[in-house]
């Protein structure tokens, strides 16, 4: 069944076009990468689909909800989780606050004014699960912004991961980390999509990665689809080929 | 609860029985001031709940603290001399307002948000000046009244110093707690995300301008009872009491005490209180020198003076 | 309805919209390019006003009138350039917040320093002879001296355009306004392009305040209601949009002009209660952009 849907998406920008007509379907539990050259939309096409940009035409269905246009915390509250090209984390709070943020929201708890969670409380117990998911158990309690790059990042998807979502979106989940960082963000993503049945839409630049993980492969190039499919063909198909003319992969 | 923490507690403690044991021995002036100084204390803390948790600075507050002001300066009047109905107008008044002109005040983000409570301060401070019939002006109200308290078959009157100074601690210690509480919370948490990455925090379903808009109605309310407290202290209440200069107080005090410990406005009120009594008479231009004192913390002592006892002691003050 | 008493007001209005963009222009520039609201604007407009009130004590004689004005802008300019050397520069890194009470700070102490300096009675200048009394438009008297604004400020309008879109420090100002990071990475000067551009803003509210100042007296504490008043232009017009700001203090003057005339005593409230309703309405402001 279909988890998200895009129609005709378009964004104009004052003075050009990032999205000329994105439409696309994934289907629950897959995994899909989004692919192309820098410029060719994929972050603005994740923009749109959490609220972040409202679509100048077009419209989006999440799990069979049109959410065109809502804004992020409402699309956050149905089920979508992203995380970010460029680590965007509480920096000046601990690790287990970074995460209890999400996971207060899980339970509807952001507003109790007079209490915090205890030791013994679900909502501890969630957290640390999170945390020790993405393997930062040891910094439970460090200040987010003394972290290594590689462990923002882990960071970064814990805090997506912590709402229980229906569906995440990783953008470029594996940029600036050395390759052993590299390789264990990659087996996180193996391991929570098979555990969590999550449907994952990433984008991605290491194609090593797109290949050895994705159900399917989408390729943008300026604002459009260009291909779609299967790795293996999409390997091959002669327009993707020309788009990255001169990147190896 | 380590041995550093253990002597905080210890020291709030000694200071809380401290002042309610002044009033024994204290000269009426010293008390007086004491009493100023829990007052700017609760405006203080009503300006660092908004910017220090909520990250969000407001140029604004004195707006509160003059519909404060007003409001029990206008019922003792007219209405009753009993605190209860006076205070209870004070904040649920001041709360509608802050409802109304918080949620048009942060529509637009942190920057517009600064200016947009001055401005609706100045404009407080206009409708509170031309409308003479109601709140007499720039001639403001005289001889507000204390009020009195009626506990079972006992009325405590409170215009006598020491029993209004007790009632000023009371609240002040009351509402501290409170706020305490709401720091310590879920709450709190979430309005700190908010002043650390408001889009992330919105990416996990927290909706960022309603949470602050919360915190701006918590920070009016307390502003509003100092400024009901005020007007019984000086028994006065005017239209300067909505100017930006007023807002500018709360501000230098928290910079003061220290933006980021939760003892700094209070602390903040006490040196600035001192420094005001005894320094406004020897340098004429109060102002300017105001603005001196702003620009230094802000370009060299951001965390203030509890920031640096912080740093070298390291616990949380 | 008198078509007559119709224009005059439309005039009226016309000369205080442009008097209110002249006011507002600096506050919009620094907000756009700088990203700093300058809480101190009104004060510098204030400032403007007594240099030129000053200069006039020292040099009587009409024949140098606007040249004063303009001196005294380019006076307020140049005390803008200290301020961003000496403070501004050192507070970017820090958080916005910080940079707000700084230009809050400053407010104080160009206040009390014009306290000091001039003390606390009002001042006030009479209209230099050549420009006292008025003209007949439609059979009806109109102030020359408002004509004299009108003018000036367009003048002044068209060489800010100019300058804006056809000098180069124009055109690198426009670009570090729409994106800071890419400009320096051009091998652009941003740190002069920040100087500058801030000088010029406040050297505009200078000259707006010495062009203001035959209309009104002068104390020291005027400015707090000014900076009101061009907060509110800013927000009715929209975020770093010049015009936007043009169109925001022209509606406003036309509103005032004929609130005046019809509905005194709301005619005050004006500014906020456009302001309101844009915040309800369109919060971006009536040429702001959304994203």
């Amino acid at each position: 069944m279909s988890m998200l849907r895009s129609e005709g998406i378009r964004k104009d920008f004052s003075k050009f076009t990032a999205l000329a007509g994105i439409s696309l379907e994934v289907r629950k539990g897959e995994i899909r990468s989004i692919i192309g050259p820098n410029g060719a939309g994929k972050t603005t096409f994740f923009n749109v689909v959490t609220g972040k940009f409202k679509p100048t035409e077009g419209k989006i269905y999440f799990d069979g909800k049109d959410i065109t246009g809502k804004p992020s915390y409402e699309i956050a509250r149905y089920g979508i989780a992203r995380t970010f090209q460029i680590v965007n984390i509480f920096l000046n709070l601990t690790v287990l606050e970074n995460i209890m943020i999400p996971v207060l929201n899980k339970y509807k708890k952001n507003r109790d004014f007079f209490s915090a969670p205890g030791i013994q409380d679900d909502i501890m117990k969630d957290c640390l699960q999170v945390i020790k998911g993405v393997g930062l158990e040891k910094d439970a309690h460090s200040i987010a912004g003394n972290l290594s790059h590689g462990d923002k990042k882990k960071l970064d998807i814990g805090i997506g991961l912590a709402r229980n979502p229906k569906m995440l979106l990783l953008d470029e989940p594996t940029g600036g980390l050395n390759p052993q960082d590299n390789r264990a963000i990659l087996s996180l993503i193996k391991t929570i999509a098979e555990k969590e049945k999550l449907t994952i839409v990433l984008v991605e630049h290491d194609m090593h990665a797109v290949f050895s993980i994705s159900d399917n492969i989408t390729v943008f190039h300026q604002g459009r689809i260009i291909a779609e499919g299967k790795p293996e063909d999409v390997r091959q198909n002669r327009l993707v080929i020309e788009a990255y003319l001169g990147e190896e992969f | 609860m380590n041995q550093k923490n253990r002597s905080v507690l210890f020291l709030t403690i000694f200071v809380i029985i401290l002042l309610c044991v002044f009033p024994i021995f204290l000269p009426s002036f010293a008390l007086y001031l004491l009493n100023e100084m829990l007052i700017y204390g609760l405006f203080s803390y009503g300006f660092y709940f908004l910017f220090s948790h909520a990250g969000y600075l407001s140029f604004g507050q004195a707006a509160y603290f003059a519909l404060g002001a007003y409001s029990v300066a206008l019922m003792y009047k007219h209405v009753s001399l009993a605190i209860w109905l006076p205070f209870l107008t004070a904040i649920i008044g001041t709360a509608i307002v802050a409802v109304i002109l918080g949620f048009l005040s942060v529509k637009l983000g942190r920057l517009y948000f600064a200016f947009l409570t001055m401005a609706f301060a100045q404009m407080i401070y206009a409708i509170v000046f031309r409308w003479r019939s109601f709140t007499g002006g720039d001639d403001g109200i005289p001889g507000v009244s204390r009020g009195f308290i009626d506990i079972s078959f006992m009325r405590f009157n409170l215009e006598s110093p020491q029993h209004f100074y007790y009632f000023t601690l009371v609240i002040f210690v009351v509402l501290l707690f409170v706020l305490r509480k709401l720091v310590e919370s879920s709450f709190g948490l979430t309005l700190r995300s908010i002043r650390d990455n408001a889009e992330r925090a919105s990416f996990t379903g927290v909706n960022p301008q309603r949470y602050v808009l919360i915190a701006f109605v918590i920070s009016a309310v307390y502003c509003a009872i100092s400024g009901a407290l005020h007007a019984s202290l000086t028994k006065m209440a005017y239209p300067e009491l909505s100017y930006w200069s007023t807002s500018a107080e709360p501000i230098i005090m928290t910079l003061i005490g220290g933006v980021y410990t939760f003892s700094g406005p209070f602390i903040g009120a006490v040196v600035y209180i001192f420094l005001k009594t005894y320094l406004m008479t020897i340098i004429g231009n109060w102002i300017l020198f105001l603005g001196l004192i702003l620009l230094i913390m802000v370009l060299f002592f951001r965390s203030g003076v509890m920031g640096f006892i912080e740093q070298k002691w390291g616990v949380k003050l | 309805m008198d078509p007559g008493v119709l224009l005059i007001d439309l005039l009226e209005g016309l000369c205080r919209g442009m008097l209110y963009f002249l006011m507002a222009s600096g506050l919009s520039l620094t907000f756009s390019v700088l990203g700093i609201i300058n809480f101190a604007h009104g004060s510098l407009i204030m400032l403007g006003a007594y240099l030129v009130w000053s200069s006039l004590q020292i040099i009587a004689g009409d024949w140098c009138f606007i040249l004063i004005i303009i001196l005294s802008g380019a006076m307020v300019g140049g005390i803008g350039i200290l301020i961003e050397l000496f403070f501004l520069r050192r507070i970017y890194r820090a958080e916005h917040l910080y940079q707000l009470l700084l230009t809050f700070a400053l407010i104080m102490i160009i206040d009390g320093l014009a306290l000091e300096i001039w003390g606390g009675q009002p001042r006030s200048i009479r209209v230099p002879g050549y420009f006292l009394g008025a003209v007949s438009i439609a059979g009806r008297p109109f102030p020359k001296y408002s004509l004299f604004i009108l003018f000036s400020s367009i003048v002044v309008a068209i060489i800010l355009w100019a300058f804006l879109y056809k000098t180069k420090f124009g055109k690198a100002s426009r670009a570090a306004a729409a994106d800071v990071e890419i400009t320096s990475a051009l091998g652009i000067d941003v740190s002069f392009i920040y100087c500058g551009m801030f000088a010029i803003g406040v050297a505009l509210a200078g000259l707006s305040g010495g062009v203001g100042l035959a209309m009104s007296s002068l104390a020291p504490g005027v400015g707090a209601n000014i900076a009101v008043l061009c907060f509110a232009i800013i927000v009715i017009g929209g975020m770093g949009s010049l015009m936007g700001t043009l169109t925001a203090a022209l509606v406003l003057g036309i509103f005032e002009a004929f609130g005046d005339h019809y509905f005194p005593e709301a005619a005050m409230a004006l500014p906020f209660i456009i302001m309101a309703v844009i915040l309800l309405a369109r919060p971006q402001g009536l040429l702001g952009k959304m994203e």
